[in-house]
């Protein structure tokens, strides 16, 4: 059974149901497919075999052979826990916006693409079908943004698709610099890594890379088209966003920057990882002078990801497991960050932390929720957020990267509890304002949306072997071809 | 006798055009219409079921190439088919359709001899037959001043760039010998260089590649949008193949003139693209637009290589197609950005199908433009030109701002678009020969259906821009017929 395609192309198909039948139906068969979807993954993980470091499910056919592209879909651990997320996230935020009354059909439609493109991303392993996909996604979230965004939100798309596009033809222009080494002739990313490119050519064509997928990451400076389009864009955009486009970057860099490219990543890994701590302290110090909450949550995104860059720079077993259990767990736990704060906002139409006081107390279930957020956000032991953070600085310890960084990028974490705590303090405790007084407590969907996310982050939090298990042969795999670049 | 037979569906077409032309002894502009769209249909047809031989006349013709003539001369005639179903719908969005279905006609029958010639004399011949009805179509709204101002621009220009190319072809002839294509000797030096140079020139201003590109953007704003679509697009196949084969067939590997070339690639697609973000009429954008992908397709004729010139030749069709397009949902919409704000709202297909047809033609992965860019970015890299190719690539992103800014006007109307924007400051009013006062209104009008006496057939229509959408896509998805017959590969 080709799983792999059906999990990337049923959203597809769901899509295409759902544009042909009427407008009442669209939110049912969305879910269906969706949940039809994420069936088609449980079997994945059931039928997985853990101990393998390499690929599995593969599906190779010729898709042009005249200039040798193929349709080649495989995945290894660090890839099936990324399309996990993506698909329970697209799920997330279908319930999320299940009562969207604006063009609902047409919303619907777009996630499901959107929710295509993204597990297409992870399990494609052809560089111009993983191209493909790569720029799949940046179309509907164009129209998300565009048409259910804020005030700005005709600029802000705008601006984000250009940024993202301008990322993209980086890599489009590293893909074809390497087919067209001697060394490479090939867009097959499994063979590709163990070719050996000349070391002057890797050291451009990492950087062709590195930047390509920062933008998307994104690593400060290259936030920018970030920051503005996760205030502007509706709730669902900003979960998406945060929770697996932003992954789609460092994935990126460790499928290909770090097994291509071994000598390239060592020879740019302090820059790589100074540029991690300048966005781990720039986020963390930025997030803590927003009042706009979901401003605070995407310079706080800017931060905690810092962190997996900072372990993709580091390249160790324990910093590359970090950075991908880093990866996972602020999907869960920025999305539902995203989507409390898109409750919240529904309710009081504000998003400045002063005028929601005490929602704590007028709403304690969404109080309760933001609270656990914020809490697993900030790394708490126990929850999600830690795990990752904390692997990280163990594994960039060890690495030959400086000491000094861990350092920062401890003084970061230490910041990042700050303006979460303040968070809390504000809107969760406090006396209700105005606004505050209005709003009324959150409705069984609204739990039943939240709800996995924050099972999943005190389960990781508890026993993160659950998602080790699947990670580490792979990284371990992955750790030692970096080190070959040694 | 039997081999003359290859030429049925030329010869075809050229009795359909005839029969068009006399189209008032039976129905008028609609029967004229269905009478081209059925000629021209059956042209693309016979093509594959007649077997060509590989030379004809002594040489003047030929068909060889693997199957990329068939394909080619299928392409034009099947391309303009499908635009002439789409005027059987519309008309000629507010003109007499019927000379205008003849004069296309006459043009794709040029675009196909251009696909087989073989001779210098019947290389002019050719081009001359597939633009001279060009420029009338440009200048078909007679009573529009800038679409006349524009249609003799073009006509000026390119007649006398036609000329020098004649000039150059004579050097041509001179150095070998022969009107026949054959590679002009390597001892050549300075006059081979220079009869390369003047036949470049004519190339380049049919493809409207900078420094030739003047005459585009003016021709294409003043006239029709359904000229536009055939000139823009259908029309540039036949050229731009026969350029990528006489450079490597006649001139092969003479690298100054590569650098020239090359030049002129890197000036059309920076030009092209960043002009075309200011512009308030979609035919301008278009035209800026065809510039700046013009400019790519270069990119694959200056490798100088086999893979570059089926590179752009395969860029080229792909980019007629979403050019064809999107010029036809212009054709029905509207030419401005004003016209077109809100259509999403209005006909949401046709907004939709523009998305496609601009994505594929900034090259957006999966849709077909972007294998175009692919196979000639490639064939430029591996020719050393690896700054070019990152020009190419940085531009690239420039073009998703004009194609956003069209697809801002469709489906966000109002927001952070340019609608109170009025045109250029003056100065640069002057410099890109714009006249009148305030653009975006100079076509504020009722939808095509509310002027026109002509009935209109709607969802005929909406089929066609459905049919050039899935093709849009389908070829992208399965794009490896088209890229086989045309002798596509990377290097």
């Amino acid at each position: 059974m080709p799983l792999l395609s059906i999990i990337t192309f049923l959203p597809l198909l769901g899509a295409i149901v759902a544009a042909a039948l009427p407008e009442k139906w669209a939110r049912w068969i969305t879910a269906g497919f969706q949940v039809a979807t994420l069936g088609f993954i449980a079997v994945l993980f059931a039928m997985f075999d853990k101990s393998n470091p390499g690929f599995q499910f593969m599906e190779r056919f010729d898709w042009i052979p005249q200039i040798h592209i193929q349709y080649l879909m495989a995945v290894d651990g660090i890839s099936v826990t990324m399309v996990a997320l993506s698909a329970l996230l697209s799920f997330v935020v279908v319930l999320g916006s299940w009562n969207n009354d604006d063009k609902p059909k047409t919303w619907f439609i777009l996630l499901l693409l959107l929710e295509s493109g993204m597990n297409g991303v992870f399990v494609a392993l052809d560089f111009v079908l993983f191209y493909v996909f790569w720029e799949w996604v940046l179309i509907p979230m164009y129209f998300i943004m565009a048409w259910w965004g804020k005030e700005d939100r005709s600029y802000v798309s705008l601006k984000f698709f250009i940024y993202m596009l301008l990322g993209s033809v980086l890599i489009l222009f590293g893909i074809i610099a390497m087919y067209l080494n001697p060394a490479g002739h090939t867009f097959d990313m499994i063979e590709l890594a163990h070719r050996h490119f000349p070391v002057g050519f890797q050291n451009w064509v990492t950087l062709l890379f590195y930047f390509g997928f920062a933008v998307r990451v994104p690593v400060w400076p290259f936030h920018t088209g970030h920051s503005d389009a996760h205030i502007q864009a509706p709730t669902a955009g900003s979960v998406t966003l945060a929770g697996v486009l932003l992954k789609t970057g460092t994935y990126g860099l460790m499928r290909v920057s770090l097994p291509m490219l071994p000598e390239g990543s060592h020879h740019w890994a302090f820059f790589i990882a100074a540029m991690a701590c300048g966005a781990i302290i720039y986020g963390s110090v930025v997030a803590c002078w927003q009042p706009d909450l979901k401003k605070m949550l995407a310079y706080s995104s800017v931060g905690h990801m810092g962190f997996a860059m900072l372990g993709i720079a580091a390249g160790t077993v324990w910093a590359l497991n970090g950075a991908m259990v880093l990866a996972f767990a602020h999907g869960v736990i920025t999305g539902l960050l995203f989507l409390v704060v898109g409750m919240i906002y529904d309710r009081a139409h504000t998003r400045m932390a002063p005028e929601l006081e005490g929602v704590g107390k007028q709403a304690p279930v969404l109080g309760g929720m933001l609270g656990f957020a914020a809490i697993s956000s900030l790394g708490l032991p126990g929850l999600a957020g830690f795990v990752g953070e904390f692997l990280v600085l163990v594994g960039a310890w060890q690495s030959d990267l400086p000491k000094i960084f861990p350092v920062i990028a401890g003084v970061g974490m230490l910041l990042g509890a700050a303006y979460m705590l303040w968070v809390i303090y504000r809107v969760v405790y406090g006396e209700p304002t105005e606004k505050v007084l209005k709003i009324k407590d959150a409705t069984p969907i609204d739990i039943a949306t939240a709800g996995p996310l924050m099972a999943i982050s005190a389960i990781i939090g508890v026993n993160w072997n659950v998602l080790l298990s699947f990670v580490n042969p792979a990284v371990t795999h992955l750790a030692m071809m970096f080190a070959k670049g040694m | 006798m039997q081999q003359f037979l290859a030429l049925a569906p030329e010869a075809l077409l050229i009795v359909g055009a005839l029969v068009v032309l006399f189209a008032e002894l039976y129905g008028g502009d609609r029967a004229a219409a269905i009478v081209g769209t059925v000629t021209a249909a059956a042209a693309a047809i016979l093509v594959w079921l007649i077997p060509a031989p590989a030379e004809m006349f002594g040489g003047m013709l030929h068909f060889g190439a693997g199957t990329a003539t068939a394909t080619l001369r299928s392409t034009i005639a099947g391309l303009s088919a499908i635009m002439l179903l789409w005027v059987v719908a519309r008309g000629w969005a507010g003109f007499n359709a019927r000379e205008a279905v003849s004069l296309m006609m006459f043009s794709t029958v040029g675009g196909m001899l251009l696909i087989s010639a073989n001779d210098l004399v019947m290389l002019f011949m050719a081009l001359e037959l597939a633009t001279l009805p060009a420029y009338v179509l440009i200048g078909y709204a007679r009573e529009d001043e800038r679409g006349l101002e524009g249609a003799l621009k073009y006509f000026l220009i390119s007649m006398l760039m036609s000329l020098l190319m004649a000039y150059g072809l004579s050097f041509v002839f001179g150095l070998t010998g022969t009107t026949a294509y054959q590679a002009i000797p390597a001892s050549s030096g300075a006059l081979g260089l220079l009869a390369g140079i003047l036949v470049a020139a004519g190339f380049l201003t049919k493809t409207t590649a900078t420094p030739f590109h003047f005459w585009s953007p003016d021709a294409y704003g003043g006239s029709s949008p359904t000229s536009v679509a055939y000139v823009s697009a259908i029309a540039k196949v036949g050229a731009v193949w026969a350029f990528a084969r006489f450079f490597i067939v006649v001139l092969p590997g003479m690298k100054p003139l590569l650098f020239i070339l090359l030049g002129a690639s890197v000036l059309s697609m920076v030009l092209g693209n960043f002009v075309a973000i200011i512009q308030p009429d979609i035919r301008r954008i278009m035209a800026y637009s065809g510039i700046g992908n013009i400019g790519y397709m270069l990119l694959g004729i200056s490798s100088g290589s086999v893979e570059g010139a089926a590179g752009a030749v395969f860029f080229v069709v792909v980019y007629a197609v979403g050019m064809v397009g999107q010029m036809l949902v212009v054709a029905q919409e509207g030419p401005t950005l004003k016209d077109v704000a809100g259509l999403v709202h209005r006909r949401p297909y046709a907004a939709w199908c523009s998305v496609g047809f601009l994505f594929s033609l900034i090259g957006f992965p999966p849709l077909v433009g972007f294998f175009g860019k692919l196979a000639v970015f490639s064939a430029a890299y591996d020719a050393g030109y690896g700054w070019a190719v990152a020009v190419a690539i940085v531009v690239s992103v420039v073009s998703a701002g004009y194609a956003f800014n069209i697809i801002r006007t469709m489906f966000t109307p109002g927001e952070g678009t340019s609608q109170g924007w009025h045109g250029p400051k003056p100065r640069l009013r002057e410099l890109y020969g714009i006249r009148g006062e305030a653009l975006p209104g100079d076509w504020d009008r009722p939808m095509l259906e509310e002027t026109t006496t002509y009935k209109q057939y709607p969802a005929l229509a909406a089929t066609v821009i459905f049919v050039l959408t899935f093709l849009v896509i389908g070829l992208g998805i399965v794009a490896q017929p088209l890229i086989q017959m045309l002798g596509v590969g990377l290097p």
